[in-house]
């Protein structure tokens, strides 16, 4: 349907080529054409004479040399015999060259257009863009009111979901991941946000698992602990950071629970088996032992209880920061935990407070505004 | 899909073109009618594509299709539909469409409206045009396509160049297109010519149409643009001798040489190096205006468009037709059979010093034009050459010719007489003498305006001496003057209409010496004189508008009796491009104007203003009008000329006859 405005066009154009093969026109002859401008000359003269504008002797002379003139070209071109036009051989020639004409045009207009034009590129007049239903308008324009609809209310979670998608496919990972933490902050954490926002963090920063987003999968996969994806990212971030004895405890927990046969299973089991062997890496040794009973403890209980437990089990370890300010391994796991939880706050304050702790400190200051910066607690 | 197809419109009109330019030059080598009969429906159907390719760009830019970079980069959807429409040729890539529009039209009626031309020289024609649009399509699609997309339409656009914004830019560039592509035909025309060979009488009657369309366009276009610097430069000047202009001016000068030239072929069968030189000419003096103009070389007001890739391709299209062409002449110029003879006091020989003095006068336009161009590329070396130049080089040799037209009108075709020529000028003489210390008495200094001034009454009333002495015969009644009159063909008004348009333009050029200008402060309520006029400054108003906001101050005019007029002087900020323009306040008074524009309002309330009175000022281009009009009249003329060796005039001498004629002794 699109295209046959092209064929009309593409047609009209080879008809014209081939218009004259069809007609087969007689064009005024030369000597024909000569003889008519010498008769129109003469009649003129006679015109002339009769208004009398010029006198009987200038016509009679004027006259004269036009006639001469007509005399000396009849002589000098002497008209074509038809055998030359009509030969056998010419008519043959004929065909072949207008065959050739008329395929040129179209071979040189669409070899041309072909590089140069966008024949599916619909027309977007501006009214139209405007007008048109949000499910069928031009997507820069829907985005760009949805936009400025949301920098003027930030609190509309379900625009913030609706538009954070589309950032992740326009491929402004950041944008979608801001996106996804304002969704969170009006709609309340869950499962699904973490995962999206894990995400959205991840390709945002190439591929790698910063602390922010590895703070978003231990969240994610406190809620549930058998969701793969959770397993994966936190696995990777352990990878990431050479731990990889942490990385073989999660992507062995996600085998265990996923279908074998995926495609993505296959992927994990390939990469869990080109992880250095255990002895090589000297870090998994000092690495915590992994998921403490505690933290086990947390996994299995039913998701609104787990995050009051995680609640309480953050307090804790605040109260506990507060008696004892010299714990940077505590501070830091504080700090990740508050904007894991989205207790902006509360993170803010422990910022202070540990910074307070360690202000004599400077490596350990150094590794606090690191984090800060990372979690996007404004250094 | 109407803009798509649009561009694929322009991609066949490229295929036409090429077929048009290849297949019938073939045909003409091996004397094949029907593939000679191509260029014709061809010619047609390539016009139909540009049209509606040219459609489809319009469309684009009334709807604000966002997805198009033209439309970005040169509209604005709040722009009023006038500007959206003559938006479209307001920019680089439009004016170039335009420009093949305009060729491709110029084909079409070429193809449609010559039955009677010998198929050769018709077919032979056209396939030369198509060279020029190939190029041109070529040089469109490639460089400078006003069809590419973009990838992600924005909202709104770059808005057009303000100064672009006005009425003058729908007229003036198309006018001056047609007049330059004009010029296109009668340059295919000579080119076919030196293919064929065949160049005579014929030849010049099917050429004196396209000759004339072209320059009655290019004098108009020439006028609109003076007036439109004019008015929108705000300074009160109407040529500034600016390589744009120039450009414009060069084309003219050569064309109107060929003009004359074609008619002595017409006519006599003479002059035949010359015409076919000067089509060459005019064209190729088009194409460098289009590149002057289009390539960016130059930085001036006119020269929005700047891109130096196109620059090198228009270089080499102007290479390849100027060079192509000249090397045809020289190749083929010596075997054009020389037509009639003519003493050197003759029209024929007036006219020869007619097309020495314009080409003359043309190369000095040139060389002041394209020698700072040279020297900056050589050297680096920036200079202007400005007014100066131009009034020590070109008006010298403009005067004789204005001096020469009346008297040449007035001499026998073969061989003149000089003596009663000039004798019969005494009429327009004694006039002009009167006229001018008549002005000079009135107006006073400067002498050069009055002396001017004279020189132009001069040039009025002999161009019309010509046409009265064919009128009044002694002896004859009103009526029968008024048949002779109107019986005259009307080719013999358009030359003194024509001509006199050229006084015209001269007179209102002299009177800009009585000119005053001055520059004022004012506030509300304040009066001025300037010239015979009282000026009162008797508002300062904002006023917003779609898109820019203007500062518009009323002036009331008085003369001794009370309120003549007001205008509205103003100064218009756009918005979009955050750009300040100078809407001039102009009354046209007896002929003569009061041109008044302001600069920002000071923190007092005062305004400052320039203020000009402008005496005569509107012959300038009322007489390029009347020019035009005598263009006009000459191409309503469809007869035949055949000029007549006045041998009864000078009845003493025997007519000679006894010499072979010319043609005859070629044979």
């Amino acid at each position: 349907m699109d295209l046959l405005m092209f064929v009309i066009l593409t047609a009209l154009a080879i008809l014209s080529v081939l218009w004259p093969v069809l007609r087969r026109s007689k064009g005024a002859g030369q000597l024909d054409s000569d003889i008519a401008f010498y008769e129109a000359q003469a009649s003129e003269l006679e015109r002339d004479l009769q208004r009398g504008l010029i006198s009987a002797a200038d016509a009679a002379q004027a006259r004269a040399s036009a006639a001469r003139r007509l005399m000396a070209l009849s002589q000098q071109m002497p008209a074509k015999t038809a055998s030359d036009t009509d030969s056998p051989h010419a008519l043959t020639q004929v065909r072949w060259l207008g065959l050739a004409a008329v395929l040129a045009v179209p071979i040189i207009a669409v070899g041309l257009y072909a590089r140069i034009g966008q024949p599916y590129f619909p027309d977007m007049p501006l009214q139209a863009r405007l007008e048109a239903p949000p499910d069928r308008t031009d997507m820069m324009a829907a985005l760009a009111q949805l936009e400025k609809h949301l920098a003027d209310h930030p609190e509309d979670g379900r625009g913030q979901e609706l538009i954070a998608p589309v950032y992740m496919r326009m491929g402004r990972f950041a944008d979608a991941a801001k996106a996804w933490r304002a969704a969170m902050k009006v709609n309340g954490p869950s499962l699904e946000r973490w995962l999206d926002l894990g995400q959205a963090l991840i390709y945002a920063n190439n591929g790698e698992v910063t602390p922010e987003a590895r703070g978003v999968f231990e969240a994610a996969n406190l809620l549930s602990a058998e969701r793969p994806e959770p397993l994966f990212f936190l696995g990777l971030a352990a990878e990431q950071a050479g731990e990889f004895a942490k990385a073989r405890d999660y992507w062995t927990t996600l085998l265990a629970n996923a279908p074998p046969d995926l495609e993505s299973t296959k992927m994990v089991r390939a990469r869990l088996e080109a992880l250095p062997s255990a002895n090589s890496s000297n870090e998994q040794d000092q690495a915590k032992p992994s998921p403490s009973p505690q933290a086990d403890a947390i996994a299995n209980l039913p998701p609104q209880e787990r995050l009051t437990a995680i609640r309480g089990m953050v307090e804790g370890l605040a109260a506990r920061l507060q008696s004892n300010g010299q714990d940077l391994e505590g501070w830091l796991r504080l700090l990740r935990a508050y904007v894991v939880l989205q207790e902006k706050d509360k993170a803010l304050t422990a910022l202070t407070e540990a910074k307070r702790n360690f202000a004599s400190n400077s490596s350990a200051l150094a590794q606090i505004e690191n984090l800060a910066r990372e979690l996007g607690l404004g250094g | 899909m109407i803009i798509e197809a649009g561009h694929y419109a322009l991609v066949l009109a490229l295929a036409l073109s090429i077929v048009q330019a290849s297949v019938p030059l073939y045909g003409y080598w091996r004397r094949q009618p029907v593939l000679m009969d191509m260029a014709q429906s061809t010619a047609v159907m390539q016009f139909i594509m540009v049209a509606l390719s040219f459609a489809a760009l319009t469309y684009a830019h009334v709807v604000s299709d966002f997805s198009l970079r033209n439309v970005v980069e040169n509209s604005h959807s709040t722009k009023p539909m006038i500007y959206k429409i003559s938006g479209v040729w307001g920019n680089h890539e439009g004016s170039m469409l335009l420009w093949v529009l305009i060729l491709a039209l110029f084909g079409a009626l070429l193809a449609i409206f010559s039955r009677h031309m010998p198929q050769v020289l018709k077919s032979l024609t056209l396939s030369i045009q198509a060279w020029i649009s190939a190029a041109f399509f070529l040089f469109i699609l490639l460089t400078s396509n006003p069809f590419a997309r973009v990838g992600v339409p924005p909202m709104e656009g770059q808005d057009l160049n303000p100064i672009l914004q006005d009425p003058g830019l729908a007229i003036h560039p198309p006018l001056l297109y047609l007049g330059y592509v004009g010029f296109s035909v009668t340059f295919s025309f000579a080119a076919a010519a030196l293919i064929s060979g065949r160049i005579d009488p014929a030849w010049a009657r099917f050429v004196r149409p396209w000759t004339l369309l072209a320059w009655i366009f290019l004098t108009l276009g020439i006028a609109m643009g003076s007036y439109w610097a004019y008015y929108t430069l705000g300074w009160g000047g109407f040529w500034f001798w600016d390589p744009v202009e120039n450009a414009s001016l060069m084309p003219w000068l050569a064309g109107t040489a060929l003009l004359h030239s074609a008619v002595v072929m017409e006519k006599r069968d003479a002059l035949k190096v010359w015409t076919i030189f000067l089509a060459i000419l005019a064209f190729s003096l088009s194409l460098l205006g289009t590149f002057l103009v289009r390539s960016g070389v130059l930085t001036s007001v006119h020269a929005f468009a700047s891109d130096p890739d196109r620059g090198v391709f228009i270089l080499a299209i102007l290479v390849f037709f100027i060079g192509g062409s000249l090397s045809l002449f020289a190749f083929r110029a010596s075997t054009l059979r020389q037509g009639g003879v003519f003493a050197p006091l003759s029209r024929e020989g007036a006219l020869v010093l007619n097309n020495l003095l314009l080409t003359t006068s043309c190369a000095t336009v040139f060389v002041g034009t394209l020698y700072p161009l040279f020297l900056e590329a050589l050297t680096g070396e920036k200079i202007s050459v400005g007014p100066p130049f131009f009034n020590m080089t070109f008006v010298p040799i403009v005067i004789p010719i204005f001096f020469l037209m009346p008297i040449g009108q007035l001499l026998a075709w073969k061989r003149g007489d000089l003596l009663a020529a000039a004798q019969r000028m005494t009429v327009a003489l004694i006039v002009a003498l009167l006229f001018g210390l008549a002005l000079a008495a009135w107006h006073g200094e400067p002498v050069l305006a009055a002396v001017g001034a004279g020189l132009a009454v001069y040039l009025i009333v002999g161009s019309f001496v010509d046409i009265g002495g064919r009128i009044f015969v002694r002896k004859a009644s009103t009526s029968q003057m008024l048949a002779r009159g109107l019986g005259l063909p009307r080719s013999a008004w358009g030359t003194a209409f024509a001509h006199a348009g050229v006084g015209l333009s001269l007179l209102g050029l002299a009177a800009t010496g009585w000119g005053v200008e001055k520059i004022v402060t004012l506030r509300l309520g304040d009066q001025i004189d300037l010239g015979p006029w009282r000026l009162e400054l008797t508002k300062i108003e904002p006023r917003p508008n779609s898109n820019f906001d203007a500062l518009v101050a009323q002036i009331q005019i008085r003369d001794g009796s009370g309120i003549v007029t007001q205008i509205e002087p103003a100064r218009r900020l756009f918005k979009t491009r955050t750009m300040t323009t100078s809407e001039a306040g102009i009354a046209t008074l007896r002929m003569g104007q009061v041109y008044v524009t302001i600069a920002e309002q000071n923190a007092d309330q005062s305004l400052d203003m320039r203020l000009y009175w402008k005496p005569y000022v509107s012959l300038i281009w009322l007489g390029g009008l009347i020019m035009t009009l005598g263009g006009g009249l000459c191409l309503s003329d469809r007869r035949l000329r055949i000029g007549l060796g006045r041998a009864a005039a000078n009845k003493g001498k025997q007519k000679p006859n006894a010499q072979p004629h010319p043609v005859a002794a070629a044979e």
